[in-house]
């Protein structure tokens, strides 16, 4: 497939993955805009990968924690919490998910990337692990850090709906 | 304590930003104009539905191709032979209960169907022409289950089952023992792409496929496969919706095709199309109603047009005919319609007068199935390989 027509095709929901994954419209454009001039320039190289979505995929996630890296070298933290928090209103679910989605927003680069790629785009441990270049247990810790970060309990059923083998433990007859 | 769910909608958020942003910024023209983008001149990224209606699938293809080449045959308007008159009105198969429906045709040509028994529950079977129904299972109508879609191969069916509109199970058939297995219990419906209300399904070589979805947006994106004889389940990641041709196999818009049986000859990228297949053929219709393609798996691909005046879709494909729903039936029924028959191999197409019911006619190896009257009161089963071709004078 030409660069072109792939562009055409795919990057919409590149940049809804990129939204989700970055918490930041502008910013998931500058990932995917930078993502998509570094695939052109090896697109002979990219094309033919067995998973050209899954390569490009992996690309934007590189992208982005390289950019939350260089942001962190010239950047001072500041917490804008007091600012950028919505005013309380319990009276919608609408507010508390703009407030998780804040929470979101503040959370390690490898922690976040390691929640969305999990619980966004359904990886397992093994497939995280290998886009984000570390081990398994790395990633289950990443998970397990910030989810509990974002006061996220998952029960054993939230559990299965990312995990097959627990979806499906046993085929069960029917009378 | 939060929960799976605020994640949920977190994410849903946060998608919703990413559309805000894309209108609110021109992100699309934006892409064209910067000269940094030496893609600069890539088209706008489509936003890709899927959508299902009464047999009609929007298709999307990576490996499309455009229209052959070949030759175009001009329909021509000729009468039902005697013998096809006899079939279709009178190979009525006798079922138990009321509102017997065909569901699908398996490959030896057992047609699965339901019906409703004297408690008011909704029961299963299988038949062969000639013979009477094997009950399968029952379902008790009480509990708000209704029947999602049904496919069936060898001796094996798997049927797809939601409750109140909130959850879906999965069961497989082994027809051969009667034994009944739930592969899927109770599982939210909004991880399950759904047609009719239930999880899509195929099986294939022993295998049963049903797209779900792990994504906030509900867009299926995971390929869930059950292994008969091994009794494990296995997932495969894609990015983009499935398409299912039941019974020819699945088509996956990711970049790779779960069943390698398509025709070579297959619709189109993007374009809204009424499809329909049989074992080895597949027909469709870009809808305006005014050409039919039809191709099989031996590359044997033809194309019909003019005097097709408008139809409403294909309803089914029977070894090399073709089935049009002319959308002519009788007004308390919205889903009826008078049924055309067109041979694809001499373009002759005929009135059946047949009046379609609200269930969908399915067929498998030249084996039509359907039922007629309101709601499927009669259940008929026709053989089309003994019948006569149609011609034109």
């Amino acid at each position: 497939m030409e660069f072109e027509d792939w562009v055409a095709e795919r990057r919409g929901a590149l940049f809804r993955f990129a939204v989700v994954l970055t918490g930041d419209p502008v910013l998931a454009d500058e990932v995917v805009s930078n993502t998509l001039t570094v695939a052109y320039e090896r697109w002979a190289l990219v094309s033919v990968a067995d998973n050209v979505n899954a390569y490009v995929r992996r690309m934007v996630v590189n992208e982005y924690l390289g950019w939350r890296r260089r942001l962190r070298r010239v950047t001072p933290w500041a917490d804008l919490d007091a600012i950028s928090a919505p005013l309380p209103d319990h009276s919608t679910a609408h507010a508390d998910q703009q407030e998780l989605v804040h929470e979101l927003r503040r959370l390690p680069s490898k922690q976040r990337a390691a929640i969305v790629l999990r619980y966004y785009e359904g990886l397992t441990f093994a497939e995280i692990a290998d886009l984000l270049g570390s081990g398994e247990n790395a990633v289950r810790s990443n998970i397990s850090r910030g989810l509990q970060k974002l006061r996220i309990s998952l029960t054993g059923e939230q559990l299965d709906e990312v995990d097959e083998r627990r979806r499906f433990p046993e085929p069960t007859e029917v009378s | 304590m939060r929960t799976k769910a605020d994640l949920d909608g977190a994410f849903v958020l946060l998608e919703e930003q990413a559309d805000e942003y894309a209108h609110s910024t021109g992100l699309q023209a934006i892409d064209r104009s910067r000269p940094r983008h030496r893609f600069a001149a890539a088209a706008v990224a489509a936003v890709v539905t899927l959508g299902v209606a009464a047999g009609a699938v929007t298709l999307y293809s990576a490996t499309d191709r455009g229209p052959s080449s070949g030759s175009v045959t001009n329909v021509c308007v000729t009468s039902l032979p005697a013998a096809w008159q006899q079939a279709l009105h009178n190979d009525v198969v006798p079922t138990p209960g009321s509102n017997p429906g065909p569901l699908a045709v398996t490959n030896d040509g057992a047609v699965i169907t339901d019906w409703t028994d004297g408690q008011g529950d909704v029961r299963f079977g299988s038949v062969k022409p000639g013979s009477t129904v094997a009950p399968l299972g029952r379902m008790p109508t009480p509990t708000g289950s209704q029947i999602g879609t049904v496919a069936a191969a060898g001796h094996f069916a798997v049927a797809s089952f939601y409750r109140r509109g909130r959850t879906t199970d999965i069961d497989l058939f082994d027809l051969a023992t009667g034994r009944i297995t739930r592969l899927l219990p109770d599982a939210p419906l909004a991880r399950h792409a759904h047609a009719f209300g239930g999880a899509w399904l195929a099986v294939q070589h022993k295998t049963v496929y049903w797209p779900a979805s792990r994504t906030a947006s509900g867009a299926p994106n995971v390929l869930i496969s059950y292994d008969i004889a091994k009794r494990s389940y296995r997932r495969k990641q894609t990015d983009g919706p499935a398409v299912f041709y039941n019974p020819l196999g699945i088509y996956w818009q990711g970049g790779y095709l779960a069943s390698q049986q398509l025709p070579p000859d297959h619709p189109p990228i993007g374009q809204r199309m009424t499809v329909a297949t049989d074992s080895d053929a597949l027909a469709w219709s870009s809808g305006e109603g005014s050409t039919v393609r039809w191709s099989d798996l031996e590359g044997d691909s033809r194309t019909l047009s003019q005097d097709l005046s408008h139809f409403l879709g294909i309803d089914a494909v029977a070894g090399p005919y073709v089935l049009l729903d002319r959308g002519e039936g009788d007004d308390s029924d919205a889903m009826s319609g008078n049924v055309q028959l067109l041979d694809t191999r001499t373009g002759a197409i005929a009135d059946t007068h047949v009046q379609a019911g609200w269930y969908p006619v399915v067929s498998r190896g030249g084996l039509l199935a359907f039922a007629t009257g309101d709601r499927g009161s009669t259940f008929h089963l026709v053989d089309t390989s003994k019948l006569p071709e149609l011609r034109c004078d």
